[in-house]
């Protein structure tokens, strides 16, 4: 879907950290994923902001491994506070959407 | 340049400019289109309102992997960035810009009270 990004914006780092969250990833796989799921207007800048977010607030860890084609990458996987605050995203996420729901209604 | 020089010597000590060297040196292996790159972004930085050196350091640093990775393949600073590079830069700094400053001012003023 196209045009979201206004309302997409505080949802992202969340997306992000339950990406990494999966296992460990580098930003371009990470800014494909999401454009799989349909968030089309995701380019790789704006994973690169977010996950140098998670970075400054410490809630991955970093691992930088060369590649055998390209650059250097970084590999990004959860620190401790990354997966709670991966667990905070989804309660503040299921209490938007079932009072979203409500609304509905 | 000559007066960015002066202005980074009033407000670097000695660590500080030599990571600031070091930052320059890997700006300048990149090439001169990219080092111009690296010194326009810099530029937009330096005035975005950041303040601490620590600060400065760890988007310079960002910004430098960023220019690296497309300078393998000789791909344009935009082909990550997307074509709005200073908004892109306004959230790698996370906008703690003049106006944002002001409004907490304001907003601390009123409380006070």
């Amino acid at each position: 879907m196209n045009n979201i990004t206004e309302m997409l914006k505080g949802v992202l780092e969340g997306c992000v950290l339950e990406i990494i969250g999966q296992g460990e990833t580098y930003g371009y796989e990470i800014t494909q994923k999401l454009r799989a799921i349909g968030f089309d207007d995701v380019v790789e800048g704006t994973v690169y902001t977010i996950t140098m977010r998670l970075e400054k607030k410490n809630l991955v860890t970093i691992e930088k491994k060369s590649s055998t084609m390209g650059p250097p990458r970084k590999w990004y996987t959860l620190s401790t506070t990354g997966q709670q605050e991966r667990q905070s995203f989804w309660e503040k996420w299921e209490f938007i959407s079932a009072k979203l729901e409500d609304l509905k209604k | 340049m000559t007066e960015n020089r002066t202005l980074i010597d009033r407000m670097l000590g000695l660590e500080e400019k030599r990571e600031w060297h070091e930052f320059e040196k890997r700006a300048k292996a990149l090439g001169d289109d990219y080092y111009a790159d690296y010194n326009a972004m810099k530029k937009y930085i330096w005035i975005s309102g950041v303040e601490k050196w620590k600060d400065f350091k760890f988007i310079f640093d960002h910004v430098l992997d960023l220019l690296e990775e497309v300078a393998i393949d000789g791909r344009k600073v935009t082909s990550i960035t997307g074509p709005d590079v200073a908004t892109f830069l306004d959230e790698m700094v996370e906008h703690k810009g003049w106006e944002d400053k002001q409004k907490d001012k304001l907003n601390k003023i009123m409380h006070e009270k």
